[in-house]
């Protein structure tokens, strides 16, 4: 009988915030426990963050700028998971948590008979905003303009910025303000419940079920059973301020450190809200006797930053180990677990080794090569790249995607980053500098600089080669439209 | 100095789709097509890939190893 697959990713999951990472917090009690039956990668790598950069890894098994930097998304036409599976006979449902870059904009509906992106409904709070209408432009104009003075008179600014913040605080808070009101993004109780209703029609027939969670993303809203869980206190008003707070530009590390302990603690209980509703999900599977049949992989696009470098969120700047390193556990009906290399292994990978554990032969299309015989010896990948557009923080701006690349090349010990950019190019001792905080001086270890530079022109030269022409005029076609409508809407928006 | 013009053909219909759906931006057809094909020509990722791969180049060159 052929094996379902469920694959599971979670937007901004550090792999050292999962507690089978070794996370001291009871973040994912239900996934530690599925861990001791599972494969575990200790240091699995996304190919490129943020999400934009990290999912042509995960679904299609390609670099994230294989297709020219123009291009964000995948292209029509392009190769996944999906389409192998669906083309194999599996009914394949997909259902992702109002990320929109990961829509079917982006077509990432490809291959899906069911997909739902939460987009068109929108959240309560979204559609709170689109209440405020003419007085808040009119506030936010004002704001402008005072601001403006403010700022040529010194400290003024800065404290004009802060009272500013306050009244806005004091504006939004309602007294009523609900965690579900607050969330800007469908909980994974909600996904959950309707894969569950999915999984009850799909009868005995194969499937690919994919669901992608959003609860540990910013803004941090999770259920107050999840913090309760934790052992936190904090209501959703609080919750409130210290999200507008931690989005503050104006502020730098040391003024936010203050709200860190408690975003934190919001985004890990958003991390427990997505266990817990696995645990039930996996619940179903085995009331519909497809646990056993089943192939389950959990992973994430790309970490988080708590201030660990003086900053916050995912940009695709930052290359360092909490950002492109990512939770990757895979349980096989049937095999054990096993000890595995901690030598990185890329999200490119994933897809043909998935496919493989489940009998089905990789496309030659994907780059990736399948691991499975060597996961079952425990070890045989030794290197990752990963790359993004430093300068892109906005995936919908074409003049920002046209940015200087960043190449990450990795091995167990030693990491390569090259901005390119910058034309710079930093080299860390893992083992004596895990942090990365110092940067081995240029003239060092030229053996292993050459051998990871190397490796990172191979890369470039596999771009640069075009093997993927096609797709990529495709996609760049697919992305005028999308840039018109664009426009379109912005043109709708300034008239009316 | 005069462009050189090559003639294509279309069909009617096509051409009466597109000009309904992009009317709002382009004053004609040709014009869209123009803006199309010029978008799809253009080479900067390639470029920009080209320069990456020399630099990389010149480093290793610089380390002894090219």
């Amino acid at each position: 009988m052929s094996r379902s697959l469920i694959l599971i990713t979670v937007d901004c999951l550090r792999a050292d915030h999962a507690g089978f990472m070794g996370y001291g917090s009871p973040t994912t009690p239900f996934l530690d426990r599925l861990a001791e039956e599972s494969f575990v990668f200790p240091r699995a790598i996304a190919t490129g963050a943020p999400t934009y950069y990290s999912f042509p890894g995960i679904m299609a098994s390609r670099f994230p700028l294989a297709l020219g930097r123009e291009v964000v998304g995948l292209a029509p036409g392009e190769t996944t998971l999906a389409t192998v599976l669906q083309g194999a006979g599996y009914r394949t449902a997909a259902f992702v948590a109002g990320n929109p870059y990961l829509s079917s904009l982006f077509h990432y509906e490809q291959g899906f008979g069911v997909f739902r992106d939460f987009l068109s409904e929108g959240t309560p709070s979204a559609k709170a905003g689109e209440q405020c209408g003419p007085r808040a432009s009119l506030r936010t104009r004002v704001n402008e303009r005072v601001a403006r003075v403010a700022h040529t008179l010194g400290p003024l600014g800065r404290l004009y910025n802060e009272l500013y913040f306050q009244y806005c605080q004091r504006l939004a808070a309602s007294g009523q303000e609900t965690w579900d009101g607050l969330r800007r993004y469908p909980a994974a109780d909600v996904l959950v419940d309707q894969a569950c209703d999915w999984l009850a029609s799909t009868g005995a027939q194969p499937f690919f079920l994919w669901l992608h969670f959003m609860d540990p993303h910013a803004p941090y809203y999770p259920p107050a059973e999840a913090l309760q869980a934790l052992g936190a206190h904090i209501g959703p008003s609080r919750a409130r301020y210290v999200n507008s707070a931690w989005n503050r530009d104006d502020l730098d590390a040391r003024h936010l450190r203050k709200y860190r302990d408690e975003i934190v603690l919001l985004h890990d209980a958003g991390i427990r809200w997505v266990d817990t509703q696995l645990a039930r999900l996996v619940g179903k599977l085995r009331n519909l006797s497809c646990w056993e049949s089943s192939v389950f992989a959990v992973t994430a696009d790309h970490g988080e930053e708590f201030l660990d470098r003086g900053g916050t969120f995912h940009p695709p700047s930052q290359t360092q180990q909490e950002m492109l390193r990512v939770p990757l556990l895979i349980r096989v009906p049937g095999v054990g677990k096993k000890q595995l290399s901690d030598a990185p292994f890329s999200h490119l990978h994933l897809g043909p080794t998935l496919l493989e554990a489940m009998g089905i032969g990789s496309p030659g299309a994907f780059e990736g090569r399948s691991y499975w015989t060597a996961l079952q010896e425990g070890s045989g990948w030794e290197l990752a790249i990963s790359e993004s557009i430093g300068s892109c923080t906005n995936g919908m701006d074409t003049v920002l995607r046209m940015g200087g690349r960043r190449v990450v090349v990795q091995e167990r010990r030693y990491k390569l980053v090259l901005d390119f950019g910058q034309r710079s190019e930093q080299l860390f001792d893992l083992d004596a500098d895990p942090s990365e905080l110092c940067s081995l001086p240029l003239e060092s270890e030229k053996a292993v600089r050459a051998r990871l530079l190397r490796a990172g022109l191979e890369h470039c030269q596999r771009a640069a080669r075009r093997p993927k022409a096609e797709l990529s005029l495709r996609a760049r076609v697919r992305q005028i439209g999308l840039e018109w409508s664009h426009t379109k809407m912005q043109s709708a928006t300034l008239a009316s | 100095m005069t462009t050189a013009i090559r003639e294509i053909r279309l069909p009617s219909e096509l051409c009466d789709a597109v000009e309904q759906h992009f009317g709002a931006q382009f004053t004609n057809i040709e014009d869209l097509l123009v803006f199309v094909l010029s978008e799809l020509i253009r080479e900067d990722s390639h470029k920009l890939d080209q320069s990456d791969q020399q630099m990389i180049e010149a480093r290793l060159r610089d380390l002894g190893y090219l």
